[in-house]
């Protein structure tokens, strides 16, 4: 082991500007650090904060419109900021490897796992051809990808998410680097894949000796991660300190704030207390029986009908009014297409979908429209889930206008107004475009939306999953505000453990289309019986805070 | 007396839409912003100056009338058979200015040698002195050469001054609107600080008014750009052609534009057999040859015409009717590329979460399709309607050269090109024709194809800011 106080990069004040003269605005402002050997440095943040942009500068990867107007990076005791750009191009992959957050787009979809490692090895190493293959081999059994002499000479499409992600880091390890940057390699992964990546990590650390600049917005990654964590905010770095230090002593306000925002157990007992189910007093609103989605898979001239998908396989489950059903899942196992098959959105394969009496698979379109008012939806992506042409006013009153709710122009504006007041905006933003709003706001303007019609269902599609974790915390205060007020009923579909912790009174887990385990919020999280519930459990990243934070 | 024509109705009517739609996007940030970012632009500024030109003097031939020979005793005036239009009272020089066959531009010989009769009654055989061009010179040999020279820098005396003048009046509205002093105004175009790029509008300016001057300078002595077969002025031709090139470039994107948007919405938002129907029909229209299908209708409406002689008062009118007819069959065989374009966005539209949250409030169908889906592919739209602008042109001049595009009545690019065609063998080449023809085009077909360009990047949403 290489002594471990010993510098590798050494950052130096930092700057980085966009614009010039009079619009000229720092993205990162003054930012020091040092990055030891044979260690991990987490810079930590929101989006926003200018954490990738750190990184890319390092790297001299910016884009055209984005400047370094000060500062230095040392590393091996050279000015990476001085160097000229052939030279930089020797450091880039030999010296400092780099991983991104989409393993999806960050590979080329036209050139084999094989090619692209070997394109890395060809440029620094110097290899025949026959050894640049042995070599490729030996870095994807490294990453632990299995058959890989076979695999070697498969396309990136048929590799799974989790196995992109790690064709990349064996990509960025081909040039043995001395630092790894990290920018969010595990956002885009599911929590079990995220865990084995994180352990694969932790495991080339080791072997190697290799420092790794981890950039994430996930305080659980962090403290999973870290030997030494910075916060960044606004292009500042707030704190820097050791992760004992800093999960047990942190100062800064920020830090404090973030800590505070993130969801689980304990602030929801401090808040509200256990939300212990009872379903006996309260109406039941939706039941969902032998819900079926399948896809037909088409093959041939005829297009005959081959197979199956099966996206939502005899899903079960009850929802009684004033409560929030989480339904927890990985991607891909089925949890949006159950959501919209509920609302009628696609069509569904068979199965009785019952709200109030009702069966709505069985409605005529007429009913069906009247019944609308009654379930309502949020969507993930705030940014898509309004038109960008129409206005704030206009989009809130669609739903009024297709529901006939309000009976002249002036009640439905004054109902606008009193939902905006509602979801905590002000009534002159009305009259605005969604392109003038951060995505929490949007994220509001959505609820509002939905509540337009006076709903007594909304199936919340990952509502917060796009939103940072300050922001979030807000959004599901609101939901939960709200639910007390109208007594709502939540159909909650979302892959965070410790949101379903907070605000869930009954969990769901689906895996592959399947309904594996359901029940009360504490039995399912303390004590789950299926072993995939187990495996996810496991799988999130957990942070150990001192009780006292909360 | 007027005389309106049915194009001339739809271009006006094309116009109002046109304003009516500023006045429309001034209200609407969405649709103000990207033009904002064309008026930065120097080169599309320098562009629709042109452009604007072109349209003012396709405007004025637009306007048709009657004119009026004597007013007659009951002071009632009668009026002539003719149809001329607004253009035409500007242009009388030219249009009455008659040679009696082919004259090279700027000469004051004819192009072709004839019998003249001497004063003292003997007949020698050599080039004549023109009616028109060149009359003020009693030695053209030796005078000609200073007098174009004359007359040129006299041109461009009176163009800088009248350049002047105008950007002055600009000027001097502009510090009205931007509330400052005639010179703060100034100081801002020049140093490129108003929303406008100025400065390249200014240059254009100066630069038309320029060469305006020194063509009426020269033309009110000579034939600019020469004389064709039978004597007539050829600038007069290709001014006249303005009209024609535009029509078909605008009025047939009108035509097929609803086709496109309706049917293409259509397909990409209902799926299944509504797009089986749509795709097969643009499919098939495709594959037809779109000459053939022209040609074929084109010889239908002559024999309708041929056939029913009598609900035609003049050759004008057969001549607009064929116009209007070329771009609706135009307008049919181009509607599909568009469509399909439409096609492939709406289908990936329809399943963006504002349209499933529109659906999830019981948003019938046709109002998510124009309230969500028509705002979202309007820039994809305004971009194609430019593009298939200048291409649409360019289509005229092709189909009116293989004989099967506007009246040869009329006066068209396509048409002097293949008048000139015939004579291309003659030795010394006759190459006015062509050449008016093709700087006129060129000029048009570049001007709007670099504003095209900055629209486009305008409306790209890839390079948009929100």
């Amino acid at each position: 082991m290489i002594d471990n106080n010993e510098n590798l990069l050494q950052v130096k004040n930092l700057t980085v500007s966009t614009g010039t003269g009079g619009r000229k605005s720092n993205i990162v402002n003054n930012v020091s650090f040092c990055v030891r050997r044979g260690e991990t440095f987490v810079l930590l943040g929101e989006s926003g904060s200018g954490k990738s942009i750190t990184a890319l500068s390092i790297m001299r990867l910016l884009p055209t419109a984005i400047k370094i107007t000060a500062g230095e990076a040392i590393l091996h005791k050279s000015d990476l900021f001085q160097l000229p750009e052939n030279k930089m191009r020797k450091i880039r992959g030999a010296k400092i490897g780099m991983i991104f957050q989409e393993p999806q787009t960050s590979l080329n979809p036209v050139l084999t796992a094989g090619q692209q490692i070997s394109e890395t090895l060809r440029q620094h190493e110097n290899l025949s051809k026959k050894r640049c293959i042995e070599r490729s081999i030996e870095l994807l059994d490294a990453v632990g990808i299995p058959e890989s002499k076979r695999r070697i000479n498969e396309y990136p499409h048929q590799f799974s998410g989790g196995m992109k992600q790690r064709i990349m880091i064996a990509i960025a390890l081909a040039g043995n680097p001395d630092l790894l940057i990290a920018d969010e390699p595990t956002t885009a992964l599911d929590v079990t894949i995220q865990a084995q990546v994180l352990e694969l990590l932790k495991k080339l650390q080791d072997d190697t000796g290799m420092s790794i600049l981890f950039i994430t917005h996930d305080l659980g990654v962090a403290s999973q991660m870290a030997d030494h964590i910075a916060v960044m905010k606004n292009g500042s770095i707030v704190e820097a300190k050791s992760k004992k230090e800093l999960f047990s002593n942190p100062e800064h306000q920020y830090t404090l704030k973030l800590f505070n925002a993130i969801p689980s157990w304990e602030k929801r007992k401090k808040e509200d207390g256990m939300g212990k189910i009872d379903r006996s007093d309260k109406s039941n609103l939706l039941k969902v029986k032998k819900l079926k989605v399948y896809y037909p898979i088409k093959k041939g001239v005829f297009k005959r009908t081959v197979g199956h998908v099966q996206a939502v396989d005899d899903v079960t489950i009850d929802l009684y009014a004033g409560e929030t059903v989480a339904i927890v899942g990985e991607s891909g196992s089925g949890k949006t297409t159950m959501g919209k098959g509920i609302l009628q959105l696609l069509e569904v394969t068979s199965g009785v979908v019952t709200y109030q009496q009702k069966d709505l698979n069985r409605l005529d379109s007429s009913s069906l429209r009247e019944i609308r008012a009654d379930i309502q939806i949020v969507f993930q992506d705030p940014y898509s889930s309004m038109n960008p042409r129409m206005m704030i006013n206009d989009i809130i009153q669609e739903g009024m206008l297709a529901q006939g709710i309000g009976n002249s122009e002036k009640e439905r504006d004054e109902n606008t107004v009193e939902l905006l007041e509602q979801v905590g905006l002000l009534a002159e933003h009305r009259y605005r475009y969604p392109h003038e709003f951060s995505g929490g706001q949007r994220q509001r303007i959505c609820i509002a939306r939905a509540l337009a019609v006076k709903p007594k269902l909304i199936i919340c599609d990952e509502p917060t999953s796009a939103l940072d974790v300050s922001v979030q915390s807000q959004i599901l205060t609101l939901l939960k505000k709200l639910q007390k007020e109208h007594s709502l009923g939540y159909l909650f579909i979302t892959h965070n453990i410790s949101v379903v912790e907070y605000i869930a009174h009954y969990v769901a887990v689906m895996y592959e289309g399947k309904i594996v385990e359901q029940g009360s919020v504490e039995k399912i999280l303390k004590n789950p019986e299926n072993p995939y519930t187990k495996k996810l459990l496991s799988a999130v990243p957990r942070i150990e805070l001192k009780s006292n934070l909360l | 007396m007027p005389i309106i024509f049915i194009t001339d109705f739809l271009i006006f009517l094309l116009l109002f839409t046109i304003v009516g739609f500023y006045l429309y996007a001034r209200k609407h940030e969405h649709l103000s912003a990207p033009w904002r970012v064309v008026k930065k632009r120097p080169l599309a500024m320098s562009s629709a100056v042109v452009l604007f030109l072109f349209v003012t003097i396709g405007l004025f031939d637009s306007i048709h009338f009657h004119p009026s020979i004597e007013t007659n005793e009951s002071n009632k005036n009668v009026y002539s058979n003719e149809i001329m239009s607004v253009l035409d009272i500007f242009l009388d020089d030219l249009r009455t200015k008659n040679e009696k066959t082919y004259s090279a531009p700027l000469a004051s010989y004819s192009f072709s040698k004839e019998l003249i009769e001497q004063d003292n009654g003997i007949q020698i055989r050599d080039y004549p002195r023109l009616v028109y061009g060149g009359v003020s010179l009693n030695n053209p040999e030796s005078e000609s050469i200073t007098d174009i020279t004359k007359r040129i820098s006299l041109g461009i005396l009176y163009g800088l001054l009248i350049s002047t003048v105008i950007i002055s009046l600009i000027i001097f509205v502009l510090s009205k609107t931007l509330q400052t002093n005639y010179r703060g105004a100034l100081q801002k175009c020049l140093e490129n600080k108003t929303d406008t790029h100025w400065y390249s509008i200014f240059a254009t300016i100066s630069i038309i008014s320029i060469i305006i001057c020194i063509v009426c300078n020269l033309s009110q002595n000579y034939h600019v750009f020469g004389t064709d077969k039978v004597g007539q002025d050829v600038l007069y031709q290709a001014l006249k052609s303005i009209r024609t090139g535009l029509v078909i470039g605008t009025l047939t994107t009108l035509v097929m534009l609803p086709f496109a948007i309706i049917m293409g919405l259509m397909a990409g938002y209902f799926r299944g057999w509504v797009d089986d129907v749509i795709q097969y029909l643009y499919t098939t229209l495709n594959s037809i040859p779109g000459v053939l299908l022209i040609a074929a209708s084109i010889l239908l409406l002559q024999v309708y015409i041929s056939n029913h002689a009598d609900d035609f008062n003049s050759i004008e009118q057969r001549a607009d009717l064929r116009l209007l007819f070329l771009c609706i069959i135009l307008g049919i065989t181009s509607w599909t590329g568009l469509c399909r374009l439409l096609r492939a966005e709406a289908l990936k539209l329809r399943e963006v979460d504002y349209v499933q949250a529109a659906k999830a409030f019981g948003v019938g169908n046709f109002e998510v399709m124009f309230r969500h889906l028509l705002p979202n592919v309007m820039h994809i739209v305004m971009i194609s309607i430019v593009l298939d602008f200048s291409g649409l042109v360019l289509a005229e001049a092709v189909l009116s050269y293989i004989n099967i595009g506007v009246d040869p009545s009329m006066y068209s690019w396509g048409n002097m090109i293949n008048s000139a065609r015939l004579e291309m063998a003659r030795e010394p080449v006759v190459w006015w024709s062509l050449a008016a023809a093709f700087i006129f085009m060129f000029i048009l077909v570049l001007a709007a194809n670099l504003f095209s360009d900055a629209v486009r990047d305008a409306f790209d949403p890839r390079l948009r800011e929100f």
